[in-house]
């Protein structure tokens, strides 16, 4: 079952098929098919190069494929803009933390949040009372994500003075107060002490109970992909080369090879 | 070298400086939204602004507009051109974006000079203030109720201030809204933003069209003030002006924009009265010399400008 590339599971919410995309000569993804189960946490790992965060970008729109399907929710989404797609909510974070640094932490959580009709000038034609009223809301339930996530006491600060793993905190804090079905997260314990990378693996489990959420993560913490994920997609040279559960595809000879080099059982 | 300073001291000296800071802080404002709000390099304001003035002039002396709806015409000319150029450019990103811009000016600036039966082509355009000279009139009858009736450029002075002060608090309006936190997250990272499904490129089409259309309105000012337009009129020595302003008024403030102008202008007009032995084109890059200094020591003294928050300044690296 491990080294079955791309099985799909019981209900995907994404699916993805045969996708490319090269960069000059270098077939960065080079087909590669996955699915990802509705309500899993979901790694995706496999060796530097490997397309890992490639494949993000063209599932997330900011990348446009040069072939295959992006499939989210039953809905064809391949080739759409990043903003439609988080829209449709499948959202993403990125390898380097995107807080944005000139502006408040809270106004970081209410950029974040989809049902603000004054975000268009069309909607701020019906007055101010009423787009008010929705930030107040907005701002009493950011309030209340950021006394979860401990960064209630710096609400009012810039994101920018946060230290990095308080911004890590902040984009996930983000990510729930737009509350998207799927979220993409590039290597979310990257620069983060050992502490806090608990902490963010906990939040992932709480929000997964909580709230339904389905996690696809890039990961290179082998211990904490073994120990937190349900499913474990493995990439290399731009293609999935194994699925399954952390045990089998620790064993996989394919992905042995992938990270060790070729024959790497020859020498074991 | 000598200084004659007697001209400082009259009033008519200093409405005629404050009608052109005041035109170029609603060109400013506009590139403000686009600049220091939105992170659009807009190197083309003074596109905006050609395509404004002559949207007006051509509007009143060709087709016999009233000239009310001739200037509401014109920002929305501008505005449209905004939209068109902006679908065409806005997703080049910095400097592609700032090249892109300049050529736009640089094609309205062309059609300026070559479409002549519309545009008088380089003698330029004159003869569409009538209806604002009877207006000033009008104005001018009633500010000698009050003893200002011999002040023959206050009516200018007052609408283009009037009219300022009517953007500033528009935009500063829009600035505390949602649609300009967006703008403003926007300008820290587009890909944060387009992450958290904010339409990147129509909120920056939307930035421009509004520059646009200050650009517009403060063309059509500058149309008045100087009563005969020609395509020079318009060249990217404004647009630069209008930078110049906004570093000096702090980047991200729409009141420090009047500030700069004011500064700069009243700097610029002032050192015109410093008597030098030299040519007259000299004494004019002189003028620049000290406009130049003026800005390196508002650089040193506040980095941020007048108005600027040296904190984001700081944090947006």
């Amino acid at each position: 079952m491990a080294s079955r590339p791309g099985a799909p599971g019981p209900a995907p919410i994404l699916e993805v098929r045969d996708l490319r995309r090269a960069f000059g000569g270098v077939r960065a993804v080079d087909r590669a098919s996955l699915a990802v189960e509705q309500g899993s946490i979901t790694a995706l790992i496999g060796p530097n190069g490997a397309g890992k965060t490639t494949l993000f970008n063209l599932v997330t729109g900011f990348l446009r494929p040069d072939a295959g399907d992006v499939v989210f929710a039953g809905r064809p989404v391949t080739g759409r803009p990043a903003h439609v797609i988080a829209r449709l909510g499948m959202m993403r974070t990125f390898q380097l933390t995107k807080a944005l640094g000139a502006m408040t932490v809270l106004d970081n959580m209410l950029l974040a949040a989809q049902d603000q009709p004054a975000e268009h000038l069309a909607g701020l034609l019906a007055g101010p009372a009423s787009w008010r009223r929705r930030e107040a809301a907005n701002r009493t339930r950011a309030l209340g994500i950021l006394e979860r996530f401990r960064l209630a006491a710096q609400a009012r600060a810039y994101a920018g003075t946060l230290s990095g793993g308080q911004r890590k905190l902040l984009e996930l804090a983000r990510l729930l107060m737009a509350a998207p079905r799927l979220v993409l997260l590039d290597e979310p314990l990257a620069g983060v002490n050992p502490v806090l990378g608990r902490e963010i693996l906990a939040h992932m489990h709480a929000l997964r109970r909580e709230r339904g959420m389905t996690f696809l993560f890039i990961e290179h913490d082998m211990e904490a992909v073994m120990n937190n994920a349900d499913v474990v997609i493995v990439m290399a040279q731009g293609r999935v080369i194994a699925r399954g559960r952390p045990r089998d595809v620790r064993r996989d000879a394919a992905v042995i090879d992938a990270y060790l080099g070729a024959h790497a059982e020859d020498t074991a | 070298m000598t200084i004659d300073l007697t001209a400082l001291a009259a009033p008519d000296f200093w409405i005629g400086v404050g009608i052109v800071a005041g035109i170029y802080s609603i060109f400013s404002l506009g590139l403000q939204l686009n600049v220091g709000l939105t992170g659009i390099l807009n190197f083309g304001q003074a596109g905006f602004m050609a395509v404004g003035a002559y949207a007006m002039a051509i509007l009143i002396l060709r087709f016999h507009w009233p000239a009310p709806v001739a200037l509401a015409a014109s920002a929305a000319i501008a505005m449209l051109a905004g939209v068109v150029i902006g679908a065409a450019s806005l997703r080049l990103s910095g400097d592609y974006l700032a090249m892109a811009t300049i050529a736009a000016a640089q094609l309205v600036s062309g059609v300026a000079q070559n479409a002549a039966p519309l545009t008088g082509g380089n003698q330029g355009l004159l003869g569409y203030d009538a209806a604002w000279t009877t207006l000033a009139r009008w104005m001018l009858a009633r500010l000698s109720a009050v003893g200002l009736g011999d002040q023959s450029q206050l009516p200018l002075f007052i609408v283009t201030w009037a009219i300022f002060g009517l953007a500033l608090a528009l935009l500063t309006g829009l600035r505390g809204t949602p649609w300009g936190r967006v703008l403003r997250a926007i300008r820290e990272d587009e890909a944060a933003a387009a992450a958290l499904g904010k339409n990147v490129f129509a909120y920056k089409l939307q930035s421009l069209a509004i520059a646009a259309g200050l650009a517009a309105l403060a063309g059509d000012l500058l149309a008045l003030n100087i009563t005969l337009i020609y395509p020079q009129s318009f060249s990217a020595d404004v647009t630069f002006i209008g930078f110049a302003v906004l570093v000096l008024g702090g980047l991200g403030s729409f009141a420090g924009v009047a500030l700069g102008s004011v500064l700069l202008w009243s700097v610029l007009e002032a050192a015109s009265f410093v008597r030098l032995p030299l040519a007259a084109d000299k004494v004019a890059a002189v003028q620049m010399l000290i406009v130049g200094l003026v800005l390196i020591a508002v650089m040193v003294w506040r980095p941020e400008g007048l108005r600027g928050k040296r904190e984001e300044m700081v944090l947006r690296g």
